[in-house]
């Protein structure tokens, strides 16, 4: 393993942004940043310039209203009406109005460019004054500004001039002014890519380095997972040789204090006394008092005592078995000068029991005054040998039943008349079925057997994880519904793949859900939950079932293991299941958790890594 | 940082979850003294979860290990990754520990 550039990264795109590298997200701000930027000046340029040029037709078509008023209230003084839609039809046109007319105050047009029908051809000799005020106010509505002024006709009364032109602004001037904008974008894209492409390969190499520390920090100290490889950039061989020095810095550090650490003065002896102290076993030499004259190391601890508190005392003081001191005695009288052998109990409240294996004989036949006692630790011997008793006679017991039924049931169908065709079909049913017992319990005993040897091999492969359940959903299916036991599997529609021994995570998986029915009473449920993120594999498999007694719980992973409960012995299991499926799982680098209550139901969750090193 | 202990018989395992250093080194010390003394020395150290080690850790394994060794006692150390033999290897001190690839490989040398 070793810190990888940020695009060898395998988890690139599971989290986008946050695994996106620095290089990417640094682009992509700047992009947005900028688009955003000039989209703003943009809509602000726009807006402006419209305002400009709206302000700028109002002011002309006041000022041109105003002369055409002027013009206009000659001609109506005159009663020449026909000189005043003449000035309005050619004003309207040279200045491209939408609107350009002469109303009284009633409503009734006297000249209209856009409009002939309803028009008065002759002017009225007086009328009525309306409400209109003689400002000459401007509003532009939806692209339209309208210009609205009243004069007087002198004599005759108040006319309203109405103006109204579309705003529209220099088409040439716009396209000009958006072209520049255009350029300026793309020569912004062009620097913005040749910068990129410029800092492109410090930036990755920043992005590693970051990867880096974060290892550091993290605490890991190996220069293969620190030190980057595939890049040589200035920056990467700075880090590199950075990295370097302090890990050798370290190194340096550790054998000084280590060795500092050595140059302390430790108790040591040398001689016949250091050759006796490195022995593995214990060494009392006792006087023709029974008093000890020496001990080794390894007695004393043996004894659990110190060694000043067995030397120069009696023997009585530190070992308390009769028949013990009966040999001493029996050596150092002479009576007795064969080595004798005794087995020795140990109890302490605050230390484990252990048990010794103490020999006695005289250091020298032809001087019995001495003795000399041996002692040696066979606690570990004995467990050892209490747990082979103990797995031959399970394991016999195993054997046992089912061979014994087949020599029953072959017996009783050789006895019976050859006629007797359903007697002859049941013996070959339970034959066939203590047949299978017997396989699996050989099976399961021999793949025990190659977990403890450790000759069993894992042989990893893509394990699709929806598959997998599918197939153990259909196998018990059938026989939940068969012992009325209600059976739902609770997944996500996606399941990952794993990568592991196909056949014994199936093994395992088998004895945890076909365990969880067997021991579910009708009516009873068992719930199957499967989660996975992005390291672990997990399934859950709760019952609600007899329960596991809390002395059995730990002890219920040990070969040959049931529980004492007097409802699970009635239940057929050789109690190897859950021994092979916690070892299988550990080989995988996982592991299998228990969790029960009596009367209310287990839970069992088997825990899987997805890419596990080698267990 | 969490030590777990488990037993194999008589033999006492304990793994020590996460790196050997510093204030760390000291806890792991204190429990390896507890259960050696508990044990009369029938015990292992599992190492496969522990990523690196510094001088107070190893300063920690190789007191113990004298301290057995006056009583004709070894330190067995089993799985012990690349990391912890480099330093081991570095600093001279692969000589001062029985080591195994196994668990169950330094449980059966007590027998």
């Amino acid at each position: 393993m070793f810190i990888r550039p940020p695009s060898e990264n395998p988890r690139a795109g599971c989290n986008w942004l946050a695994d996106c590298s620095l290089v990417v997200r640094m682009t992509a701000a700047v992009v947005i940043i900028l688009t955003i930027t000039l989209t703003a000046v943009f809509w602000w340029s726009g807006h402006r310039h419209q305002k400009l040029i709206q302000d700028h037709l109002s002011q002309q078509m006041k000022t041109l209203s105003s002369d055409l008023v002027h013009t206009s209230k000659v001609f109506l003084g005159d009663d020449n009406l026909r000189r005043v839609e003449q000035l309005i039809q050619d004003f309207s046109t040279r200045h491209q109005l939408t609107r350009c007319r002469l109303i009284l105050p009633n409503g009734a047009v006297l000249a209209d460019a856009h409009e002939a029908s309803g028009v008065q051809h002759v002017l009225p000799g007086s009328w009525p004054s309306g409400p209109y005020t003689y400002s000459i106010p401007a509003a532009v509505h939806d692209g339209t500004v309208d210009v609205q002024v009243a004069f007087d006709v002198t004599g005759r009364g108040q006319v309203v001039l109405q103006v109204s032109a579309l705003v529209t602004g220099n088409q040439f001037l716009t396209v000009q002014v958006f072209a520049g904008y255009a350029g300026i974008i793309l020569v912004a894209v062009f620097s913005l890519l040749l910068w990129g492409r410029y800092l492109s390969a410090p930036l990755h190499s920043i992005e590693t380095i970051r990867h880096a520390l974060l290892a550091l920090a993290s605490g890991e100290k190996s220069y293969s997972v620190l030190a980057i490889h595939n890049q040589s950039t200035p920056e990467v061989n700075g880090w590199n040789r950075i990295i370097g020095n302090i890990l050798k810095l370290e190194e340096i550090a550790i054998e000084r204090n280590s060795q500092q650490s050595l140059l302390v003065p430790r108790k040591s002896t040398t001689g016949l006394e250091g050759a006796c102290d490195a022995m593995w076993h214990g060494i009392i030499l006792l006087d023709n008092k029974m008093c000890a004259r020496y001990a080794n190391g390894a007695a004393a601890v043996l004894l659990g005592m110190q060694r000043s508190e067995i030397i120069g005392n009696e023997i009585s003081t530190f070992i308390a078995q009769g028949d013990i001191l009966k040999a001493v005695q029996e050596t150092i009288d002479g009576s007795s000068l064969q080595r004798k052998v005794f087995e020795h109990q140990l109890q302490f409240d605050d230390a484990e029991a252990g048990q010794l294996r103490i020999s006695v004989r005289p250091v020298r036949r032809e001087d019995p005054g001495s003795v000399i006692m041996i002692i040696e630790d066979i606690t570990q011997l004995r467990a050892a040998e209490d747990a082979r008793h103990s797995f031959i006679a399970q394991a016999t017991h195993e054997l046992r039943m089912p061979l014994t039924n087949i020599c029953l049931y072959v017996e009783e169908a050789l006895e019976n008349d050859d006629t007797n065709l359903e007697l002859h079909a049941k013996c070959l049913n339970v034959i066939n079925q203590e047949a299978h017992r017997l396989e699996r319990v050989v099976g399961e005993m021999l793949s025990v057997a190659q977990i403890e040897s450790g000759v069993l091999e894992i042989e990893r492969d893509d394990v699709p994880v929806g598959l997998l359940i599918e197939e153990l959903e259909n196998d018990y299916r059938v026989q939940a519904q068969e012992k009325q036991v209600r059976l739902t599997f609770h997944q996500s529609p996606k399941l990952p793949t794993l990568y592991g021994d196909r056949d014994k995570i199936t093994l395992a998986l088998h004895n945890l859900l076909g365990n969880a029915i067997k021991y579910t009473t009708p009516n009873g449920q068992v719930d199957v939950r499967i989660d996975a993120d992005e390291n672990l594999f997990a399934v859950v498999i709760e019952d609600t079932g007899i329960g596991i007694d809390p002395n059995d719980l730990e002890r219920i992973f040990e070969k040959f293991y049931r529980g004492k409960n007097s409802r699970i012995s009635k239940i057929a299991g050789s109690g190897l299941g859950l021994t092979l499926a916690r070892e299988v799982m550990r080989l995988h680098g996982g592991d299998i958790v228990a969790e029960s209550k009596m009367d209310e139901g287990s839970k069992f969750t088997l825990t899987l890594p997805f890419k596990a090193e080698v267990a | 940082m969490e030590i777990q202990e488990h037993r194999h018989g008589a033999v006492v395992v304990l793994k020590p979850l996460g790196p050997l250093c510093l204030e760390d080194a000291e806890v792991f010390r204190q429990r390896m003294f507890e259960v050696m003394a508990k044990s009369r020395g029938r015990f292992v150290i599992d190492v496969s979860a522990v990523p690196h080690i510094d001088s107070q850790g190893l300063e920690a394994m190789v007191d113990t290990s004298e301290v057995l060794s006056q009583s004709g006692q070894s330190f067995k150390v089993c799985a012990v990754n690349n990391t912890l033999h480099e330093v081991l290897d570095l600093t001279g001190f692969s000589s001062h520990f029985e080591s195994y690839e196994k668990v169950t490989d330094a449980v059966r040398s007590f027998l």
